[in-house]
């Protein structure tokens, strides 16, 4: 299901406008599906946005259970999560994908501000392929990573 | 449920139908620390649009324009340095730091951090160099994240404390079961009296050429216990009006993996 293109990432993306609604720019990584999954509307806009600009299809949500159901109906290439989310933390939601015969293929990557170890642990443990600290981690360093799990 | 961390809670309405897992014990939470990591929040936000639009406009501004943006980073991460300290200073009082160690290739390692600090050093017109061990296995077991806290704030301090025009050299000096890294100063130096107290939480040099640098006398206290926490030892030369050099030594990871808690 996946092709082996992997998107071309450079560290400095070509200057751009921030156009959130139009449809991605024909880049290496054009296609490829991502659900961001984040509460806070800023950080989810920026990721949304960078992830755009480096040629990805984005689907959003702004808590778990829009995210799970949004995944069940299309489900994605690549899965960006917050941690505590309403209705439905990041955990849980890695673990219904890892349990869903449809989503049990695609990487899910936590992004969080909590720094601790318990968690991560637990995290990787349910399946997650990593654990990102939002704040030690530009926004186009964590776009760049989801080519690694592609 | 909330989540279960010894962290502060940050959702206030979560709801409750959705069965999470049960098997916490959320740590008791002090104000402080509960208000820093709420301030990672906007400052994750601020910090990350900062970094996209100077990423995307630098090329394009005007030598104003690209200073007034420099100067939002370099504020915007002196915030972050500070929530870091207070937060890891809550910690170590609970005793809930627990390291995540992993081995790191040292020198590229400390390298990669150093020149992050390019923009602070000009602001103040400070060299930076950064000398190379030439042989030797510097292969280290760190917790990524609390070692660049320590490298992290000896630079800031190298630079806070230095004079304009200064200049900062890290080195590092790989022996045969440690490596040792320093970073030297040409800045205002420390009284002998006060040498053996900079370590101390909250502890600040009262003179009137460190008076007018802000600070919370965390660094050096959290950079002492995260060096520890690594069965490594920090310590300092100084000489008043001449300089300092902050020196840490941490062991290498040969035959060593058994950096714990
Ligand atoms: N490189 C240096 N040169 C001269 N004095 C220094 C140097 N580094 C630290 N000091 C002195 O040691 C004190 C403690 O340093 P420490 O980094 O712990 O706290 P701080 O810099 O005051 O505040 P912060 O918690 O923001 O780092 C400083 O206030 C300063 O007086
Ligand atoms: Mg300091």
């Amino acid at each position: 299901m996946d092709e082996p293109t992997t998107p071309t990432l450079t560290s400095n993306p070509v200057s751009q406008q921030p156009s959130v609604t139009s449809s991605a720019e024909p880049k290496a990584a054009t296609g490829k599906k991502v659900l961001i999954i984040e509460d806070d509307v800023f950080i989810r806009d920026l990721y949304e946005m960078q992830a755009k600009k480096m040629g990805y299809q984005v689907i959003t949500a702004d808590n778990g259970e829009e995210g799970i159901n949004k995944a069940k109906a299309n489900p994605p290439d690549l899965l960006l999560t917050d941690l505590m989310l309403p209705k439905l933390d990041g955990i849980s939601i890695v673990k219904m994908f890892k349990s869903d015969p449809t989503l049990s293929k695609t990487s899910c990557l936590i992004i969080t501000n909590l720094e601790d170890a318990t968690k991560e642990k637990e995290a990787l443990a349910v399946g997650a392929s990593a654990y990102i600290l939002k704040i030690k981690n530009t926004p186009s360093k964590v776009v760049e990573m989801f080519k690694n799990y592609i | 449920m909330d989540q279960p961390t010894n962290q502060a809670p940050t959702k206030a309405n979560q709801s409750t139908q959705v069965a999470l897992d049960q098997n916490q014990t959320p740590a008791p939470v002090d104000f402080v620390s509960m208000v820093a990591h709420e301030l990672k929040t906007p400052l994750t936000s601020l910090r990350g649009y900062l970094s996209v639009f100077i990423e995307e406009n630098a090329k394009s501004m005007t030598p104003e324009q690209n200073m007034f943006l420099s100067r939002m980073d370099i504020a915007s991460t002196q915030l972050s340095t500070l929530v870091e300290n207070l937060l890891n200073t809550s910690r170590i009082e609970r005793g809930v730091i627990t390291l995540n160690p992993e081995v790191v290739e040292w020198v590229p390692f400390v390298k990669t951090i150093f020149v992050e600090f390019e923009n602070r050093a000009k602001e103040r017109k400070i060299e930076l160099e950064f000398i190379e061990p030439t042989t030797g296995f510097t292969k280290l077991m760190v917790d990524k994240l609390r070692i660049t806290e320590v490298i992290s704030n000896l630079i800031t301090n190298a630079i806070t404390y230095n004079k304009e025009g200064g200049k900062i050299i890290l080195s590092i000096e790989v022996k045969d079961n440690e490596v040792v890294t320093h970073v030297q100063d040409t800045g205002i130096g420390i009284a002998k009296e006060a040498q053996g107290k900079l370590f101390e939480k909250y502890y600040r040099v009262q003179n009137s050429a460190a008076g007018r640098a802000n600070g919370t006398g965390l660094g050096l206290y959290v950079s002492k216990v995260f060096v520890q926490m690594h069965k490594g030892k920090i310590w300092v030369n100084s000489e008043s009006d001449k300089g300092s050099t902050f020196s840490f030594s941490l062991p290498v990871a040969r035959d060593v993996p058994s950096v714990q808690k």
